[in-house]
């Protein structure tokens, strides 16, 4: 292909210099800002969050799945820990909005308590949100979540690095614009969609069964001492429980008397909001529409703020 | 490193700094440092390969040259074939073999030996041995002076931008561009620019968005289910994904060339306006295609020896080229299918070699001749993709199926290409392929003003459009 290096003498001098090279830079932003105006760039997928960060994976001792941490990481920060809900149910910048920052959320998708808790043990963070949730105190262990931390370890440096520039881009780029996303077009009537409601119930009820009442009861007094601990070396600790659909809370319930969590907090003295059962819609039946994870986001930044535990400094 | 990483931008600042800025020798020096970071940011223990080869024909070369018995030189070249060629043949080859051996099957479930499954394929092993193999082979037939040092040698084999997925450069070609540097000009910088920004977007927006539905179309649980339309959708779309992800690592390896200033040897020159397969071949993986034309076809005997010795050299050149991208036979049968084309052509005396002049268009009855030759290329070609693509022959068979039989079954299914918004991602390929029709056929000049403005666009559809899963580019496994 040619441009225009064989083809001096049919194109006018001025495109031989620099021209071509400035007006596509000058054109290129014109367009994009024509494209942010245009489309609001806050606007939320049916199913996902508009609320980019930059995440990655965290690798503690004696870990039994990958953890990924999203937004700040450092020692003064809000730690949030929690299964997929917390990642995409609660919206740093809405936090953020309300005063509630640094803010960072440590998940995997059906994160277990006590696994997370020993992270946040070997982390700096001093202030911890825990997103309590039956199906975090005890699901049967799963392979994949195992190969997936063999994976995670397994990447190289160079590859790290590589995923953590494109990660660093991909966020700013989706800050300043609103992308579009082939990766979640339908792909006709091949594929079935990525998870239906009814898939994701039959999940939980099998994860929260009534063999494994006996064993959640075990796993529960373990968290227990565990955020006893926690609370023993300085931490100062605050319990959320998030919402998902009714039906998949009204299953969770089943399997474990969400009552429990309270009794908790107020035994160990902590501040604890339990926002199930307000009717949130839901894309799958456990994550909530983007505009309705705002508003809860909202409603959880109002609370963080008028507690005692967020104030002064978090060291 | 691949091309559509941050990292890789950031090491092309520093590599092009150093290659412009520092003293030739020095730049040698550091482009050939960097170049080989370049790989080692892959696997450095793989390093050693490129460096056993280079070596070994450097070494070789100088010996073919340094002497006139021709038993001599017949000796140090033959070794040098069997090194490369050995070296490919193990490292690629032997999963191929131990599978045709029963020692092993590649099908995950199948459970093969520990040792198969962790096999690895050195990236970009392929092209840089038949680069260096290219060398030895023109020092010995005294078209090339070997190199004087061994750091201008290495550096030709594994000068960055073409040393994983080519285009596959000649010594002849390369070696006198980097004796001394060429000024940079400002038409040459706006070229270099615009295919970098072309090739990144042929591969992040149109390769990677396509993937998904054509990993949908070509997976073994869902073959049975589609309807005529959807196999063939996914046929073409593995056709445009193939093109837009190999024709965009080649245009970003040119650019990054011309930012350079060194001048590499296209490689696409939009296959799918093809009226023949050999005008295909001509078009496609150019630089591969010439490498087998004259280090493999004409060594054979070409078309010297023959009406039955040439279809025989061109069966066999092309079976070498399928068995070339990959250790599979169905890439044999891909190269199979390609070379009973051009045999098929040459006995029907079709064959249409494109031409540097303009072909008049005369007419409607020639445009609709045209546009059929081309339709039943691009059918052959694609049929030959199915066994590209597919992991085996059952999964390629069971589509072909659905391609060709389907329809008659009253299977085929056009409501079900309308929930399928993949298709608009084939509309820039399609547009650069009537672009480049238009060029060829009509004489239509190309425009600065008309590339900018595409240009334009896709920087910003790159800025808007994410990516599914960034996929590494398909030849990095040939």
């Amino acid at each position: 292909m040619r441009f225009c290096l064989s083809n001096r003498r049919t194109y006018r001098r001025r495109w031989l210099g620099p021209l071509p090279i400035v007006a596509g830079a000058l054109g290129a932003i014109v367009l994009l800002g024509a494209w942010r105006l245009a489309f609001d760039r806050d606007r939320h997928t049916l199913h996902e969050k508009y609320d980019p960060q930059t995440m990655r994976f965290v690798d503690v001792e004696g870990a039994v799945a990958p953890l990924y941490l999203v937004g700040d990481g450092s020692a003064d920060a809000l730690l949030i820990l929690g299964d997929s809900r917390a990642s995409s149910d609660i919206s740093l910048t809405v936090l953020a909005r309300h005063g509630i920052e640094p803010a960072g959320i440590l998940w995997n998708g059906f994160a277990q308590l006590d696994h997370l808790l020993r992270a946040a043990r070997s982390m700096p963070q001093r202030r911890l949100l825990v997103c309590l949730s039956p199906s975090g105190v005890y699901v049967a262990p799963m392979n994949r979540m195992a190969r997936i931390l063999a994976d995670e370890r397994a990447v190289p440096l160079t590859k790290r690095l590589d995923a953590r520039l494109g990660d660093r881009l991909d966020v700013f780029r989706r800050r300043m614009v609103r992308t579009l996303e082939p990766g979640d077009w339908p792909i006709g009537a091949v594929e079935q969609p990525r998870m239906e409601p009814e898939r994701l119930l039959g999940l939980y009820s099998g994860l929260m069964g009534e063999e494994f009442r006996a064993i959640r009861q075990e796993r529960f007094e373990e968290l227990r001492r565990d955020l006893r601990e926690l609370r023993d070396t300085g931490r100062r600790i605050l319990c959320v429980r998030l919402p998902a659909s009714s039906t998949v809370e009204a299953v969770e319930d089943h399997g474990f008397p969400p009552e429990q969590f309270r009794g908790m907090c107020t035994e160990l003295g902590f501040p604890f909001l339990d926002l199930t059962g307000r009717n949130h819609r839901t894309a799958d039946g456990t994550h909530l529409l983007a505009a309705d994870a705002e508003a809860m986001s909202a409603v959880l930044a109002d609370w963080l703020q008028a507690r005692p535990e967020m104030q002064g400094d978090a060291r | 490193m691949q091309f559509d990483t941050v990292t890789f931008w950031l090491f092309f600042a520093v590599a092009w700094a150093v290659w412009r800025f520092l003293p030739l020798r020095a730049a040698k020096a550091g482009t050939l440092a960097l170049s080989l970071l370049f790989y080692a940011w892959w696997r450095p223990e793989y390093l050693v390969l490129i460096w056993l080869s280079s070596f070994a024909d450097y070494r070789l070369a100088r010996r073919i040259h340094a002497t006139d018995d021709t038993r001599a030189r017949n000796r140090w070249l033959s070794l040098s074939l069997v090194l490369n060629l050995g070296l490919l043949a193990v490292f690629k080859y032997t999963p191929l073999v131990a599978e045709t051996l029963g020692l092993g099957r590649r099908d995950a479930d199948a459970g093969q030996p520990e040792w198969l499954a962790n096999w690895i394929v050195p990236v970009g092993i392929s092209f840089y041995t038949f680069q260096s193999l290219s060398y030895t082979i023109d020092v010995h037939a005294r078209r090339l002076l070997p190199c004087r040092t061994f750091l201008d040698f290495f550096l030709f084999v594994s000068f960055f931008p073409q040393l994983v997925a080519g285009p596959i450069v000649r010594a002849r070609e390369l070696l006198p561009q980097l004796e001394y540097r060429r000024p940079l000009s400002w038409p040459r910088v706006q070229l270099g620019i615009y295919r970098c920004i072309s090739g990144l977007f042929l591969k992040i927006v149109v390769a990677d968005g396509l993937a998904v539905y054509v990993g949908s179309v070509f997976n073994r649980s869902h073959v049975e289910s589609l309807s005529a339309s959807q196999a063939w959708l996914g046929v073409v779309c593995f056709g445009v994904q193939i093109f837009a992800d190999f024709a965009g690592y080649s245009g970003i390896a040119i650019g990054l060339g011309h930012l350079l200033g060194i001048t590499f040897p296209e490689n696409f020159r939009y296959p799918y306006i093809s009226r023949s397969v050999s005008e295909f071949w001509s078009r496609w993986h150019i630089t591969l295609s010439r490498w087998l034309r004259d280090y493999l076809y004409i060594p054979l005997g070409g078309n010297r020896r023959g009406v039955g010795r040439t279809y025989f050299n061109l069966l066999v050149t092309m079976l070498l080229g399928g068995l070339w991208h990959g250790a599979s036979w169905t890439f044999v049968v891909w190269g199979a299918i390609h070379g009973i084309g051009l045999c098929v052509e040459r006995m029907l005396n079709q064959e249409t070699r494109i031409t540097a002049g303009r072909d008049p268009l005369r007419g409607g009855l020639d445009l609709a001749g045209r546009c059929l030759r081309i339709a039943l290329v691009f059918v052959i070609v694609h049929v030959a993709w199915v066994f590209f693509r597919a992991p085996d022959f059952t999964l390629a068979v069971m589509l072909l199926q659905r391609m060709f039989v389907a329809p008659f079954q009253g299977e085929l299914g056009l409501e079900r290409l309308s929930n399928v918004p993949q298709i608009v991602l084939l509309l820039p390929v399609i547009a650069l392929h009537l672009g480049q029709a238009a060029h060829e056929w009509l004489g239509l000049r190309k425009s600065v003003p008309l590339r900018l403005a595409v240009c334009i666009l896709w920087i910003v559809l790159l800025f808007v459009i994410r990516r599914p899963d960034a996929a590494p580019f398909l030849y990095f496994q040939f």
